[in-house]
């Protein structure tokens, strides 16, 4: 749910990092802090973890104004993927204007990663959200680890859906960021649908894109 | 920050919404922190939002805006000047405002290290605010939504808790219902079962009896006749031979042996033959009427003839107990059902009636055609039926006789066969005064 004041011209979006316990996400925000080393970047907020474990959740905020002069500002959070903060899921869950999969791709955790993404579904549907319209990517990470389930494997499960599906190791850094810009081009398109943000406010796609992952604006997809 | 949707009426649970730098500023910290970054320099300290109106001061007229000469200076993008400094403030990366030194006692340089830790300082502690309030928002969230979902856990609980109870509380009485509802079901198919059987058996007895009753009846018919012409013929030899003295041994035998009772008397023992042949073909002709085992399961029934033909089988136990029968029967129309089972109905009501007394019994049966229904009384002037049992007396196997007697199951048979035949049964009773049994039975199902 988009956040947009017209008077004030500026436009909060909220882009969420879901998945189950121990997958990442937190790690793909850090990295991502690394890796984006802009003045627009806010610093990442960890609010209070527990033996290393997200129990809030994590916020990395971005900054930016479209030469239109309007103020964006996107706010990224990571929700806690234990089974028992499902409560603080659903409250951060709502009204994102996106949504990262952070899978575990260890042969160990399929059946955690489809609960949890079952959780995503059902949760997404309870804050109002519909999961054929919200922008959606999925990131296998921690694919630098032996015992992996394999790329080929994953695609011929994910391909069908038409969701787009990254390999990453957040920990050694790639991946992190094909998978928040695919996130944040398909935001923009949902976002452009609605509020006409390239012929309003001279923002392109690949501008927005670009300025927010510090690569230089009409470098592509990598996926 | 005013969304620009309100569309989600459900749920009102955001994390993280917009906040500003004077948001940020409330309470004692930041003002804390200007008052030593004032006291370190000797001069004034202020933050100031992005348009320069001061927000938090010491020393600087709050709800003011910054000297105007730090204003253009800002415009043109320089952050010092003589005798004072600004640092930019950033929220989430957005800048939201300016910290700003002003001290005339010491120098620029010293001011721009004052400047420096106290907005490393300022950032600090609007992080720090910016967690907490992250923190509570998300936790009031959290506890909100809890909330709800725990009252309306609460109000299913509290539903399914009341059926349950409800349930447990009906569960004994419903288990006892059905459970009588099947005894009488099993027992009511053993009676039937043995009725019929009874039934066959008397049908088989009464086909067997049948023909060897026909031959007998007939040769006594014939014997009667013989009898006749021997006698004609003995009458007229005695005749003839009267006077002759070679007949006088014969007469005096005819005498001796008592010929003319013994003709006379074979009269006699030739009519009641008959006649108790002729019962004994009564007899069987009931039999089979009553088990109608040759009949199809359901027919006509004439209900008079029907009853006729039960009180003919009872022939014998209401001239034993010397029973008087008041017949007081109506024009019926028939009735569709089974004869057997009718009868069956009218047979137990009736020796049901004999056993309500000793001497003095009488036993009235009316027919009548009530709108729709015909209604068949069987009363007695027996002891009748206490109103405690009356509610029983239709169980099986409940009976007030002593034990080997009664078996307790003839008013539940008749309760089965009524009801099966949509038809009802009540009872008129009063302790000593006799009871009445009145069937309703449909003329059209």
């Amino acid at each position: 749910m988009i956040e947009f004041d017209e008077v004030e011209m500026k436009m909060v979006l909220k882009l969420v990092y879901y998945g189950p316990a121990m997958s990442g996400k937190t790690t793909n925000l850090l990295r991502l802090h690394d890796l984006i080393d802009r003045k627009e970047r806010g610093d990442l907020m960890m609010l209070d973890t527990k033996d290393d474990r997200t129990i809030f959740f994590d916020l990395l905020p971005f900054f930016l104004k479209t030469p239109g002069g309007m103020k964006i500002k996107l706010k990224v959070y990571t929700v806690p993927g234990q089974v028992r903060h499902d409560a603080t899921r659903k409250a951060v869950l709502s009204r994102a204007d996106g949504v990262a999969f952070i899978a575990d791709s260890q042969v160990s955790e399929a059946s955690n990663n489809s609960e949890s993404f079952e959780n995503l579904e059902k949760n997404l549907s309870y804050v109002g959200i519909d999961i054929d319209k919200v922008p959606l990517v999925v990131q296998f990470n921690k694919k630098d680890l032996a015992n992996t389930v394999s790329e080929e494997e994953i695609r011929q499960t994910w391909d069908a859906t038409g969701i787009p599906v990254f390999m990453a190791s957040a920990l050694k850094g790639w991946g992190v960021l094909e998978t928040f810009r695919c996130l944040v081009e398909k935001m923009y398109e949902h976002v452009d649908e609605r509020y006409f943000l390239e012929r309003k406010y001279g923002l392109s796609r690949d501008m927005f894109a670009g300025r927010l992952t510090g690569m230089d604006a009409g470098q592509g997809r990598t996926a | 920050m005013s969304g620009g949707h309100s569309n989600d009426d459900k749920l009102e649970f955001v994390v993280g919404s917009e906040v500003r730098l004077a948001g940020l500023l409330d309470g004692a910290d930041a003002a804390g922190l200007l008052r030593a970054a004032k006291d370190a320099c000797a001069g004034s300290a202020a933050i100031a939002g992005e348009n320069g109106a001061v927000l938090v001061s010491d020393g600087i007229q709050k709800g003011g805006s910054l000297p105007e000469d730090v204003m253009s200076a800002l415009s043109e993008g320089r952050y010092k000047g003589e005798g004072w400094d600004l640092s930019p403030v950033y929220i989430e990366g957005e800048l939201s405002g300016y910290l700003y030194l002003s001290s005339n006692a010491v120098d620029g340089e010293l001011l721009s290290a004052i400047a420096c830790i106290s907005s490393k300082g300022l950032d600090v502690l609007l992080k720090n605010t910016m967690r907490r309030m992250l923190a509570a928002e998300l936790h009031t969230t959290v506890v909100n939504q809890s909330y709800e979902e725990l009252l309306e856990s609460n109000k299913k609980l509290s539903a399914s808790e009341k059926k349950y109870r409800e349930l447990a509380a009906t569960l004994e009485q419903k288990v006892q219902e059905r459970t009588e509802e099947l005894r009488k079901a099993h027992m009511s198919l053993l009676q039937r079962e043995k009725m019929a059987s009874v039934g066959q058996l008397a049908a088989g007895m009464a086909h067997e009896i049948n023909n060897p009753m026909g031959f007998i009846y007939s040769n006594l018919n014939s014997f009667s006749r013989y009898v006749g012409k021997l006698e004609e013929v003995l009458a007229a030899f005695r005749k003839a031979a009267r006077g002759s003295a070679d007949c006088t041994g014969a007469e005096e035998l005819y005498r001796k042996l008592k010929i003319d009772f013994i003709l006379a008397d074979s009269r006699e023992l030739i009519s009641q033959s008959l006649s108790g042949a002729e019962r004994i073909k009564k007899i069987v002709l009931n039999l089979k009427n009553f088990s109608h085992v040759d009949e199809m399961d359901v027919k006509e029934i004439d209900i008079n003839g029907e009853i006729e033909n039960t009180l003919s089988v009872l022939s014998y136990e209401i001239k034993k107990r010397g029973a008087e029968i008041v017949k007081d029967y109506g024009p019926l129309p028939s009735i569709s059902g089974n004869p057997r089972l009718v009868c069956q109905v009218f047979l137990n009501l009736l020796l049901n009636a004999l056993e309500s007394r000793q001497g003095g019994l009488v036993v009235g049966i009316k027919t009548e055609k009530r709108g729709e229904t015909a209604r068949i009384t069987v009363s007695d002037n027996g002891v009748g039926i206490p109103r405690d049992i009356q509610g029983r007396v239709f169980e099986p196997f409940f009976t007030t006789m002593e034990v080997g007697r009664g078996t307790g199951m003839g008013l539940a048979v008749v309760y089965d066969i009524v009801t099966r035949h949509g038809g009802s049964i009540e009872i008129q009773s009063e302790e000593g005064k006799g009871a009445a049994f009145m069937i309703n039975l449909p003329l059209k199902r």
